[in-house]
């Protein structure tokens, strides 16, 4: 304080119109913060002690109140790190609410020190703050409106994440689907163009042979050859039924019903037994078999194919039994089918519910069967494994879900417009066409 | 004499040939087109895979016809068996199969087959294949001396 004096004096002392200009200066504020023409606001009127001070504490609690906001206001901002929206309307509020505030406080001081010039000062600077502050408003308010409050962009942000993650998941899960179906298609056209051959081969060649022979007038073989390439056209008529149903089994599924199991499954082992009948195979429904929610149609031709596929692998002349019996699991049933064959070896476990797999030649069946029970099972988002110990039969499970499931190889790629579907679904064409 | 020691390579031979083949259609149509062949001394017949490792060890064979489709195990399985073996692997296995796919033809030739013949549709087709397939063998293929 020495020092400012000291500096204040040093100032004055460099010119004699420095000092007139202090002297005016001090004149003026003499002049403004006089109070001698008005008496203290105590003694205008009359003033309850109760009154008075509340008066007084209340323009000192307004005063407190407009200094405080701004500060908090600019505290807050800047502790959060983020940008002030409007900087200049901001500092325009600051100063309007803080020259409020300043009024208020030379309002409670009115009571001892009436200097009335200060005040009325201070309140023309406010209506000057008030009104540049309105008219910087106006423009503004409409774009402050605009700005969406945090919550709600925050929640808008967390659920447009959800839908996309959501999104994502269904894409993968598609893709995944599709990667299945290209692999499966690729797999199917491989095997067609394998199996399908193998008669037309047997049928070209012992055609060319028997011509041979007949150019040389031979017949002796040609009752034997003729009977080759007719068993050959036999087989290629079978795997072209199989295919058939086979993709009929794949295809979309029809409504969801609950389908009485037991009642199909002694339908079937009934129609079953007649056909067998003179063999000395006995069908056993060993278990209750609880109802499924299925396309029925569906899920007789899964049960008779693996009854079909138990029959044809017991022993023909042994006192062969095929068992049908469930399961109940806590979100799947487990039917079985069993036999008392051969079995089948560990290695070949797997393998088995491929497309035109058979364990031997000669065991019958076209190698379709089981490759329909697997398709029907994973349609119906089941699945399909097989129980064997070599030499001592077989038992085939289908787990099926108790509450139906939507199943992804349901959806219709043909229908779908996503973009990455059609490209997979084209890769997948332009590979199986390379296997030309 | 030009030929020198080069007359051994160029005599004819007569081929001992291994059929791996569980069709029996095919293994029958395979024997009818070549029974009249001057270059196949003689040809065996074996369905199953453990079968065809019996007879190339105990057999003398300078040829192997094998199909891919054996019932659950692959033919592929009889070639990559014959060619780790060391005693087994100079022997040439031709792979006939009624399959042209691609990964088929690679998966053979990356495990060491010698050669890949498509069983034909055309039955008129088939004699003229087999033959170009055993004269090669049995007269161009001077590897075969390294198998006495």
């Amino acid at each position: 304080m020495a020092r400012a004096l000291a500096l204040c004096n040093a100032w004055v002392q460099k010119g004699p119109e420095r000092a007139l200009w202090c002297f005016y200066l001090m004149d003026f504020l003499r002049w403004l913060f006089d109070s001698s023409d008005w008496p203290q606001r105590w003694h205008c009127g009359e003033w309850s002690a109760l009154h008075g001070y509340t008066h007084i504490a209340a323009d000192l609690a307004i005063a407190g109140a407009y200094f405080a906001i701004p500060v908090a206001l600019l505290i807050l901002t800047l502790r959060r790190g983020r940008d002030l929206p409007f900087p200049g309307v901001f500092w325009l509020f600051c100063a309007f609410i803080m020259s409020c505030g300043l009024g208020h406080f030379i309002d409670a001081m009115m009571f001892y020190q009436p200097s009335y010039r200060v005040l009325t000062g201070v309140k023309v600077t406010t209506a000057a703050v008030s009104w540049f502050t309105l008219i910087a408003l106006i423009p503004v308010v409409p774009r402050a409106l605009a700005l969406p409050s945090i919550v709600r962009a925050n929640a808008q942000l967390a659920r447009e994440n959800e839908a996309r993650r959501a999104a994502q998941a269904a894409l993968r899960a598609r893709n995944h689907t599709l990667r299945q179906k290209s692999q499966e298609l690729e797999q199917f056209v491989h095997t067609i163009a394998h199996d399908l051959k193998s008669p037309l081969v047997t049928m070209g060649g012992f055609v060319a042979i028997a011509r041979a022979e007949l150019n040389q007038g031979r017949h002796e073989n040609l009752e034997k050859n003729l009977a080759r390439v007719e068993r050959a056209s036999q087989r290629l008529g079978e795997l072209t039924q199989g295919l058939l149903d086979l993709a009929r089994a794949g295809r979309a599924l029809g409504p969801h019903t609950s389908v009485d199991v037991q009642a199909l499954v002694e339908r079937l082992a009934a129609e079953l037994r007649a056909r067998a009948a003179g063999s000395k195979l006995r069908i056993e429904i060993t278990t209750p078999l609880p109802p499924v929610p299925a396309d029925a149609g569906r899920l007789g031709a899964m049960f008779e194919n693996m009854i079909v596929n138990a029959i044809n692998h017991n022993y023909p002349d042994a006192n062969g039994e095929v068992r049908i019996g469930a399961e109940l699991h806590e979100n799947h049933v487990h039917y079985f089918v069993s036999d008392d064959g051969p079995g089948i070896a560990p290695e070949h476990q797997q393998r088995i519910f491929g497309l035109f797999q058979r364990l031997s030649r000669n065991d019958g069946s076209t190698g379709v069967g089981l490759a329909l029970v697997e398709k029907v099972a994973r349609v119906h988002g089941g699945r399909v494994w097989v129980e064997s110990t070599p030499g001592k039969g077989a038992t085939f499970w289908v787990a099926l879900p108790r509450v139906a499931t939507e199943e992804p190889e349901a959806v219709d790629i043909d229908r779908s417009d996503d973009q990455p579907i059609i490209e997979a679904k084209e890769a997948a064409w332009s590979k199986g066409a390379t296997l030309d | 004499m030009v030929q020198g020691s080069d007359a051994g390579l160029s005599t004819v031979r007569k081929l001992s040939i291994l059929l791996v083949e569980d069709n029996p259609d095919h293994a029958a149509l395979l024997r009818i087109t070549l029974q009249y062949d001057q270059r196949v001394a003689r040809i065996e017949w074996v369905c199953e895979p453990t079968e065809a490792f019996e007879r190339l060890r105990h057999g003398d064979f300078d040829l192997v016809l094998l199909d891919l489709d054996l019932g659950l195990t692959s033919g592929f399985d009889v070639l990559m068996g014959v060619k780790a073996d060391a005693a087994l692997r100079r022997t040439p296995v031709v792979i006939l199969s009624t399959s042209d796919a691609p990964r088929d033809r690679r998966r053979a030739y990356d495990l060491h087959a010698n050669s890949y013949v498509v069983k034909p549709v055309d039955g008129r087709q088939m004699g003229a294949r087999l033959a170009d397939v055993i004269r090669y063998w049995a007269v161009c293929d001077a590897g075969a001396a390294l198998r006495q």
